[in-house]
């Protein structure tokens, strides 16, 4: 009796173990392959549970690790693609800002934070991600009905300044996120190729370069064909051919 | 030199013509490579010489003479057919097409004079052109060519299309004559009209702090000329003077500058109001000259080369040569010579080789006019690792030696000091900059946020937003029927029951809870402390007693009875008294207070 109850008490902890251990399984793969400088595989593996993954958070830090596996393999501009991506689910970690800024001086593209007025403001106004920037809007609603009930119920000079102050940050904050929404589009794509990317005005390599797109550049999709996507540069639209650039998730 | 008077009633004819002429370039532009001219071979001839109005089209072959002007003097035209030329240009691996059709339209001068030939029209590409004004010198000799000096030349003498080039008229009159000489007229027909070429911004002389003079040109404009020294020629000391006028070269092939003239000598006022009449007047004039206009090859054309055409120097400092790491520093290149120094790309920092450890931000330029151009580059050397700031190379292509050329700044030493706190780059802080942090590991966050903006957050954030607003409308109108609350008397009513509230909680027996509440309508009534302590409430009692004064007199009794016979009762309870105290502050208990006091 004593050995079945031993038997299966086992059997229970070993189910157990499993249940714990799997989850874990694709990233240990994924990691082990890194640490053993088998960086393709490391890119698979991270590029599979890419698929699965909603979350931004998550997203940030697996497209981190396909960054460093990137540099690693010595691809620096597509280095610098992830990083830009991950830093877009996560712009306030400070390591994906610090490989993305060696990336970019790997590859030779100017630093991403220049530290002049311009770049330091729009660090300042990238610090929260849209949807963030949705849930502090509805905080600020919260907080504004509280301020105007207070308003209605005492009518102080303290509550009218209060409900003023919280309408301004509403205006403030919902217009920083219809601003960002309306002018950063959200299919965008990295040029990776080292020697930049050919913009034509067909998806045909028999018709005439437009424009010339340098490495680094980051442009909108607006379509893709097979091999071939379409995307506009500041104005301007034509066909790239696909393995030339990376998309920014 | 002067003889302005009596260009002031034509100034506004002048006016109207550089108008058109800006329109009619203004116009060609607007059609893209489309472009037309028009000018006289030479602006002063001799009686019976050839003459010929030459009208170019450039970017079409599909053009037409309208009807040709006729002017007492001249026997202008018939058109002649016209001289077509297509080539067909490969340039950056793109085909080029450049066309050009020109007419040599013939003027016969009979008579000594000066003309104007008026506007005529010329269709181009289905749109209408057309002529500026021209004007002609007739005479029947021009004497006096040993007495003046005129060169005209181009610089540089080779060049290629994209290329400035300056036509440099040298001109001058002896100087034993010079204190007679009153009048004195340019006559260059290519002015503006310089067929294959634009005409760029170039600086005055005034401009470049040089003596100058005002010189008449093609009888209809003032421009400054620059005053050079005295030259020697032909056994004659010659008064010099010196035009510039730029241009930039933009199709291949020739371009003819035609044939230019000085008159000089004496004019003799006759009265105020009456045109200044010519005498003595002499002419020297500078043959035509033909520039070959070439085209950069594709042929070893360097990856590197940024459309810089011309004989260039450069010259490289900084404004410091001892930095912190990560500070910046500002290379500053000075770039001169005969070259598109307004046109070329600046080479681009951040795709150079030998840069490692130094951050580029960026150019700007400071300095872009003919024949100099300045810029500074923004650098950022990051450790103390950095001495040198590389020679920052050009790729140009030189025109006279028909070769692709590289010039290089000169390198410069710097000095760079490691930040405090960070020491050296075999410290860790620093080492960590040179190398990418590790990867993510373990599990993800349990709660994921939303990683796509909600498409719906306008209708959500504008529908709480306005329901919110029209709530407190609501609530503010219901609520200000009784009255201000922010309003000093209500809010002394809430202090009073918050002061009331903190007495009562503080109260040990029953004796301390009537003072609490007797302090309480004692405040209210203005009176003192203990005024309500065993006051007789019947003279404000009886059947028209205020309900609250009813209940205030029962309350007070209740109070009274816990205070003297404790064992028979345990008297209102707190939340009763506060009950009687809301009651209460809405009561005129000043209004009680005296009554009850006449009463006594």
């Amino acid at each position: 009796m004593k050995a079945v109850l031993v038997c299966k008490g086992l059997s229970f902890a070993v189910l157990v173990g499993l249940f714990l251990v799997t989850p874990a399984l694709g990233q240990s793969a994924a990691e082990s392959a890194y640490r053993s400088g088998d960086y393709a595989s490391a890119k698979a593996h991270w590029e599979v549970e890419l698929l699965d993954l909603e979350g931004a958070e998550a997203r940030g830090a697996v497209l981190y690790n396909l960054g460093n596996s990137a540099f690693r393999d010595g691809l620096f501009l597509e280095a610098v693609a992830r990083y830009t991506a991950a830093i877009d689910h996560s712009p306030r970690s400070a390591d994906y800002w610090a490989n993305l800024e060696l990336a970019r001086s790997r590859a030779g593209l100017e630093a991403a934070d220049r530290g002049d007025l311009a770049a330091t403001a729009e660090r300042l106004y990238t610090l929260l991600r849209v949807p963030e920037l949705e849930t502090l809007t509805f905080a600020i609603l919260a907080l504004l009905a509280a301020s105007l009930l207070w308003e209605a119920l005492r009518g102080s000079r303290t509550s009218r300044a209060l409900a003023t102050l919280l309408f301004l940050s509403l205006i403030g904050v919902a217009g920083l996120r219809t601003w960002r929404v309306e002018t950063i589009p959200f299919n965008r794509v990295m040029v990776t190729f080292d020697g930049g990317a050919s913009l034509r005005s067909e998806p045909s390599l028999e018709l005439p370069v437009i424009l010339h797109l340098d490495p680094g550049a980051i442009v909108e999709r607006t379509d893709t064909l097979l091999g071939w996507m379409r995307v506009n540069s500041k104005g301007t639209s034509g066909w790239l051919e696909a393995p030339q650039v990376l998309e920014l998730d | 030199m002067s003889d302005q008077k009596q260009f002031w009633t034509r100034y506004s004819l002048l006016a109207w013509m550089l108008f058109a002429s800006l329109g009619l370039a203004g116009s060609a532009r607007a059609q893209g490579e489309l472009r037309v001219t028009a000018g006289l071979s030479t602006g002063i001839a001799k009686l019976g010489e050839a003459i010929q109005i030459v009208v170019t089209i450039e970017g079409s072959l599909n053009g037409s003479i309208g009807e040709l002007p006729k002017v007492a003097g001249l026997v202008i035209g018939p058109a002649p057919n016209p001289q077509q030329r297509r080539q067909t240009l490969v340039s950056n691996g793109r085909i080029q097409e450049v066309v050009r059709t020109t007419w040599g339209i013939p003027v016969r001068p009979s008579v000594e004079g000066e003309y104007e030939i008026p506007p005529f029209r010329i269709e181009a590409a289905g749109t209408s052109y057309e002529t500026p004004v021209m004007r002609l010198q007739v005479r029947k000799d021009m004497q006096g060519a040993e007495l003046g000096m005129m060169n005209v030349e181009v610089t540089p003498s080779k060049i290629v299309v994209g290329q400035p080039f300056e036509v440099v008229v040298t001109f001058g009159w002896d100087q034993a004559i010079a204190n007679q000489i009153n009048y004195q007229d340019l006559s260059l027909p290519w002015w503006g009209q310089l067929p294959g070429a634009i005409d760029i911004e170039g600086s005055s002389a005034r401009a470049l702090g040089r003596d100058y003079a005002e010189s008449r040109l093609n009888n209809n404009m003032l421009v400054e000329v620059e005053r050079l020294a005295p030259t020697q020629g032909s056994g004659r000391t010659f008064e010099t003077f010196q035009l510039r006028r730029s241009f930039l070269a933009t199709t291949p092939g020739s371009v003819r500058i035609p044939t230019s003239h000085l008159a000089f000598g004496q004019r003799r006022n006759v009265g105020f109001f009456a045109p200044a009449t010519p005498a003595d007047l002499y002419y020297v004039a500078a043959e035509p000259l033909d520039l070959i206009v070439g085209t950069v090859p594709d042929e070893g054309r360097p990856a590197g080369f940024l459309d810089a055409v011309g004989s260039v120097s450069v010259r490289a400092e900084v404004d410091s040569r001892e930095v912190n790491a990560g500070d910046s520093i500002k290379l500053r290149l000075e770039w001169t010579g005969d070259g598109n120094l307004e046109f070329f790309t600046l080479p681009n920092l951040a795709h150079m080789e030998g840069l490692d450890g130094i951050n580029f931000y960026g150019a700007t330029d400071v300095v872009k006019e003919r024949g100099r151009r300045v810029s500074v580059f923004d650098l950022a050397p990051q450790s103390e690792l950095v001495t040198m700031l590389p020679a920052i190379p050009l790729v140009l292509y030189n025109p006279l030696t028909e070769s692709f050329e590289t010039i290089s700044s000169k390198e410069i030493s710097i000095r760079v000091h490691a930040l405090e706190g960070l020491g050296t780059l075999e410290d860790s802080a620093a080492a960590a900059l040179a190398d990418i942090r590790d990867i993510r590991t373990g599990e993800h966050p349990p709660e994921e946020s939303a990683r796509l903006p909600d498409p719906d957050f306008p209708w959500k954030s504008g529908g709480a937003t306005g329901s919110i607003l029209l709530v407190w409308l609501g609530l503010r109108r219901q609520v200000r029927k009784g009255g201000e609350p922010g309003a000093p008397l209500e809010r002394r009513r809430r202090a009073a029951r918050r002061a009331l509230g903190r007495s009562l909680k503080a109260a040990q027996t029953s004796q301390e809870r009537l003072h609490a509440f007797g302090a309480f309508l004692s405040a209210r009534s203005g009176e003192s402390d203990n005024a309500w302590i065993g006051r007789d409430l019947d003279p404000v009692l009886g059947d028209q007693a205020d309900d609250g004064v009813m209940r205030l007199a029962a309350t007070l009794d209740a109070l009274d009875l816990a205070v003297w016979a404790p064992d028979a009762t345990l008297g209102p309870s707190d939340g009763e008294l506060q009950d009687v105290a809301r009651m209460l502050v809405s009561s005129d208990l000043v209004q009680v207070a005296a009554t009850l006091r006449e009463a006594v």
